[in-house]
């Protein structure tokens, strides 16, 4: 499996475990973009894998707003035309 | 065989190790001066970056080998190329926009002292075609007309990452940066009937659009130059896939919409064709050496429209006349730097010293090697992957010294000086400004902020405006904008 793959898969089960299952499946829906089976989105996925095991810890505010936003910047950036490949 | 490649490292602490006067010092010491005979014409290769791109070479180091050049007799030129589409909203794909680009990034005649010239033509058509039967899949190159008809070559390369080629150095500039655009159409295999895009990538002709939530799908029709891709009335995607140019002007549109699948066939056969491009071109032109810049490593090219981070701190500069030993020599330094902290090798978890960083940090998809190039440029007899490394030393700074007026102070600025004397001698007693005799120096040195109080008299307040002393406004004594030409002459004025 892809890295990026395979790290949005930890995170969407870490923040699904603490209870943010919309956050959850809005992760869900990226996965299978060619931003997350490239390397580009791995840095992203380390990211909300990290604040997703920060999340399971502590279930406040400040770090299901950390998730949010982590998960807002994905959707954003999986669907960015333009990806330079040459 | 073993090569030789040339170094000097990053740091600099004199005018002779600048990295301007290593880049001179590593050309001559590599012997890259012994190729250039009085009248030779030399091309400068390049890349001047993309529009928004920022961690391409500084225009000064091409203007420094071209003076050089000049020095040597030789006619120097600094040259680029046009590229493929390559996304929607490509600045380098004509030579008009390419000039554009390339001036806003600072490249000019006026800065290089010679031309800079679009090697390819206007549109990327104007080449030279030569067989490679070495090559290992290519049997033919295109190589850009300027370069083709040039007595030298001087390869002068930003070495960095690169999505589809993994790394961006040599043999890059040479495999891709020296050909045509239709040589850049061969070499990321346009009509291939196994690697080219239209061969190879999987497409879902069912992908149904949301358009409400896809703001640009439209791109997807405008993403093809020749018009390949057509919505239907049942949002179905038509494709005459049997057409495509392999521009790859339509991936970054397709594939993140999960339209095409990821091909990773076709990013391998890529990296080996520019090897052998990359060969192509050392055939065409009669010399050829290479200096190699590794600073400012960014993790993707300069032909991305931003450049991130650089993964490694700045190593120095390389040079060598075996484009395979110099490349692996960056890849070799690379490896062997930590990461920058907060870049992308640390994010990818390739930092530490010793592990390869390309492969993650600069590969677009996971798979990919930062050696296929470097090992089919061996395979196909362009180089040697051994290679001796030679540091080289500092040639002293008498040489670097500004070279348009090399008299010392007195006898270059002393009669200047007596008619336009900017020394306000005749003012406060000699001292010629109004400054106080004596403040708490310690006082503003804390790192955690001053010790003494706002001055009761502060003109700046952090908004924007400047505040005197006699209330909003510029004072009798403050800076006046515009007079400043009048004031720096005068010795007259008075306060």
């Amino acid at each position: 499996m892809p890295r990026g793959q395979d790290l949005l898969d930890e995170a969407i089960s870490l923040i699904s475990g603490a209870g943010q299952s919309d956050l959850a499946d809005r992760l869900t829906a990226q996965r299978d973009k060619f931003f997350f089976r490239s390397l580009a989105g791995v840095p992203l996925a380390n990211k909300v894998k990290k604040a997703g095991t920060a999340l399971s810890g502590d279930a406040s505010d400040a770090n299901v707003n950390a998730v949010e936003s982590l998960v807002t910047e994905i959707e954003d950036k999986a669907d960015a035309p333009g990806t330079v490949l040459t | 065989m073993t090569s030789d490649v040339y170094f000097m490292d990053a740091r600099s602490d004199s005018a002779d190790t600048s990295l301007i006067a290593k880049t001179t010092t590593v050309f001559d010491a590599a012997g890259l001066d012994k190729l250039i005979s009085p009248g030779d014409v030399v091309a400068i290769k390049l890349h001047c970056g993309e529009w928004n791109s920022s961690a391409y070479l500084r225009p000064v180091y091409a203007r420094a080998i071209a003076d050089r050049v000049k020095e040597l007799g030789g006619r120097p030129f600094v040259c680029d190329t046009t590229t493929l589409t390559y996304s929607p909203f490509s600045s380098r794909a004509t030579e008009l926009d390419l000039l554009l680009t390339a001036e806003r990034n600072g490249y000019s005649s006026a800065v290089l002292g010679c031309p800079f010239i679009v090697a390819d033509g206007y549109v990327g058509t104007s080449d030279y075609r030569v067989d490679i039967p070495e090559g290992y899949l290519l049997k033919e190159a295109y190589v850009a007309q300027a370069i083709a008809a040039a007595d030298v070559l001087i390869t002068l390369t930003h070495f960095k990452g690169h999505g589809m080629g993994v790394i961006g150095g040599a043999l890059k500039n040479l495999g891709i940066g020296a050909q045509s655009k239709r040589g850049k159409f061969n070499v990321h295999m346009g009509g291939h009937p196994k690697y080219g895009v239209g061969a190879a990538v999987e497409f879902d002709e069912n992908y149904v659009v949301d358009k409400e939530n896809d703001s640009e799908w439209e791109l997807i029709e405008d993403a093809c130059p020749i018009g390949l891709f057509e919505i239907q009335e049942d949002n179905t995607i038509k494709w005459d896939r049997d057409k495509c140019m392999t521009c790859l002007g339509c991936l970054g549109v397709m594939n993140p919409r999960g339209i095409f699948e990821p091909n990773q066939m076709l990013f391998d056969a890529t990296d080996i064709a520019i090897g052998d491009a990359a060969l192509g071109v050392v055939k065409t032109v009669p010399k050829v050496g290479f200096v190699t810049l590794a600073i400012d490593v960014s993790p993707k090219c300069d032909c991305a429209g931003f450049s991130d981070t650089p993964i490694v701190p700045n190593l120095g500069v390389f040079a060598s006349t075996d484009p395979v030993a110099i490349d692996q020599a960056c890849v070799d330094a690379v490896t062997a730097s930590p990461g920058l902290p907060g870049s992308l090798s640390e994010e990818m978890g390739v930092d530490e010293a010793g592990e390869r960083k390309f492969d993650l940090a600069g590969a677009a998809i996971e798979g990919l090697s930062e050696q296929t190039t470097i090992n089919t440029a061996v395979v196909n007899g362009l180089g040697s992957r051994d290679y001796e490394l030679h540091h080289v030393e500092p040639v002293g700074r008498e040489k670097f010294r500004f070279p348009y007026d090399e008299r010392p102070t007195r006898k270059r600025l002393g009669k200047m000086f007596e008619k336009f004397q900017p020394f306000p001698f005749d003012r406060h007693e000699g001292r010629g400004y109004d400054r106080l005799p004596e403040v708490d120096i310690e006082a503003v040195k804390p790192h955690d902020g001053p010790t003494v109080g706002t001055h009761a008299h502060a003109a700046y307040h952090g908004d924007g405006t400047s505040h005197g002393p006699n209330g909003h406004g510029a004072p009798e004594n403050q800076w006046h904008p515009g007079e400043e030409g009048t004031r720096s002459h005068s010795t007259t004025h008075e306060h």
